[in-house]
């Protein structure tokens, strides 16, 4: 099987720099992109398997509009099991709920989540499990 | 002053019909007032629900609904709106009552129009400044809240980026290092989460501060958040060796803010294992009060805290004496964060502390009416 492909969306270039080096360490492949519209035009044209998405990106909660354009707008309905794993520092301050928390998937469409910064052992096992889950 | 263009909106509530129309055509006299009537208390307070008043004015002696009760009643709705009192037993007693139930002020009957304008400017004048002064309260909080988060993320998002390179070569995902290096980059790591952390907690103090956790009230259990906030600190409690213990009553239940809470007993607990001696204990007991409410109670058997400290321990940027050079690092955050929860909560917190033995913190939570 081919390395499995990720799409990181996050607006800083260096966190995605220190996460390129943990997954491309363990072969995968990365894409990236620092802007919502960059990340659904790399999400179309690259066919990823997982999406690891930032939610404050530019002046807002950017990755929040990323991720219900993914699960709700029709153009991309071939991505609705493409898991999304959202990666945050600021979990508390945004006010919206979680995985795990009531009201979640209605507000926020997203598979998972982890707190920045990330444990690259943490990440690894995100992601694999997730790609488990999605072939499964 | 000037009140603006804005209309103000006048009701008056009086079984006396001789008196309603005599305040209206008094009031109307003036193009920026609008005033309605109401001739008995249930009428005037359906009347409020259904409109936005700037002043009520209301007879204290009202068949059925007395004009305090229905002070009371309008208060609760809505306590920005002025309230006026009009009697026509103008003794000292059921003023002071009328004005300690929230009446602005009060005019004894039989009175001349001229009183009455002047008392109603005035009323008026108060509920501007009012809503002027919360307006401006508002908008400093707000601000103050955003740009809380605004800094944390801005102070945030560098460190996580050093955290996270440093995390990629610690795998080795940029080529082998060596012991040595090794041994600085967890260093650096360990300090990076420390910084991370003193900025969690100096947040999570000013969101205290702006009030915006006082919406979260609930019931839940004590024992299982008490559980919950010790296994999250299980590592760090097993890695000195450190056993802690969580005894109460099971159905022990308390309404506050969870997350408050959590973070509160995250914080002592966290001390009482940081601040302990290799292989010590931490016991924490939860009781019911009497009188509703809870205490609990986290006791260690670390090294103490000279009484000439204790008085301080809850100041901001406090932290405890040197202990030698496995001196724990704290923020000097954690227990103003605590006294802070424990205040918004209505709630006391109390220490004691002998040198060589020990130290216990006991909070005591009220009961709450939710």
């Amino acid at each position: 099987m081919a390395n499995p492909k990720v799409l990181i969306v996050d607006d800083d270039q260096d966190f995605v720099a220190g996460l390129r080096l943990v997954l491309e360490n363990q072969r995968y492949e990365v894409l990236a992109a620092h802007d919502r519209e960059d990340g659904l035009r790399r999400l179309r044209d690259s066919d990823p398997d997982i999406i690891l998405l930032d939610i404050l990106m530019g002046k807002g909660a950017d990755g929040i509009l990323f991720a219900r354009k993914v699960r709700q707008d029709p153009d991309f309905a071939r991505f609705a099991k493409t898991p999304i794993l959202v990666m945050t520092s600021m979990r508390q301050q945004t006010g919206f709920f979680f995985p795990g928390e009531p009201k979640h998937p209605v507000f926020f469409p997203i598979d998972a989540l982890v707190e920045k910064p990330i444990k690259p052992a943490e990440l690894l096992e995100k992601v694999s499990g997730m790609l488990e889950a999605k072939t499964a | 002053m000037s009140l603006g263009t804005k209309r103000s909106s006048i009701l008056v509530i009086d079984d006396e019909e001789t008196l309603r129309d005599a305040c209206r055509q008094t009031l109307e006299r003036n193009p920026d007032y609008g005033v309605e009537c109401a001739d008995d208390g249930p009428a005037g307070i359906a009347r409020v629900r259904r409109g936005v008043f700037d002043l009520v004015i209301v007879d204290l002696k009202l068949p059925g609904m007395g004009g305090i009760e229905i002070i009371r009643e309008i208060l609760r709705f809505d306590p920005t709106i002025v309230t006026l009192i009009i009697t026509g037993y103008p003794t000292v007693a059921s003023a002071v009552d009328a004005m300690k139930n929230g009446a602005y002020d009060f005019l004894p009957k039989p009175f001349t129009p001229d009183e009455l304008r002047i008392i109603v400017r005035r009323a008026l004048e108060k509920r501007h400044l009012e809503s002027e002064r919360r307006a401006l309260l508002a908008e400093r909080e707000s601000l103050q809240r955003n740009f809380v988060s605004l800094v944390s993320h801005e102070l945030r998002a560098p460190l996580i980026c050093v955290e996270q390179y440093v995390d990629a070569i610690l795998t080795g995902a940029v080529g082998k290092i060596v012991p040595e290096q090794e041994d600085i980059l967890r260093r650096i790591s360990i300090r990076m989460e420390g910084l991370l952390g003193l900025i969690d907690t100096w947040l999570n103090l000013n969101r205290m501060k702006t009030g915006k956790y006082d919406a979260g009230m609930k019931e839940f259990g004590v024992l299982p958040m008490l559980r919950e906030a010790v296994e999250t600190l299980q590592p760090a409690a097993q890695a000195r060796g450190v056993r802690v213990s969580v005894d109460g009553p099971e159905g022990l239940n308390i309404t506050a803010d969870p997350e408050c809470l959590k973070i509160l007993f995250m914080n002592l607990i966290g001390n009482a294992v940081k601040y302990n001696r290799e292989n010590g204990s931490v016991s924490i007991r939860a009781a019911a009060l009497e009188e509703g409410g809870a205490s609990i109670e986290v006791r260690d058997t670390g090294r103490g805290i000279p009484a000439e400290d204790l008085p301080l321990i809850f100041d901001e940027f406090y932290r405890g004496r040197d202990g030698g050079k496995d001196k724990p690092a704290g923020s000097g955050l954690g227990l103003a964060l605590v006294r802070q929860i424990v205040q918004l909560h209505d709630g006391r917190i109390d220490v004691n502390s002998e040198l060589g033995k020990g130290t216990s913190f006991s909070v005591t939570l009220p009961s709450r009416r939710k």
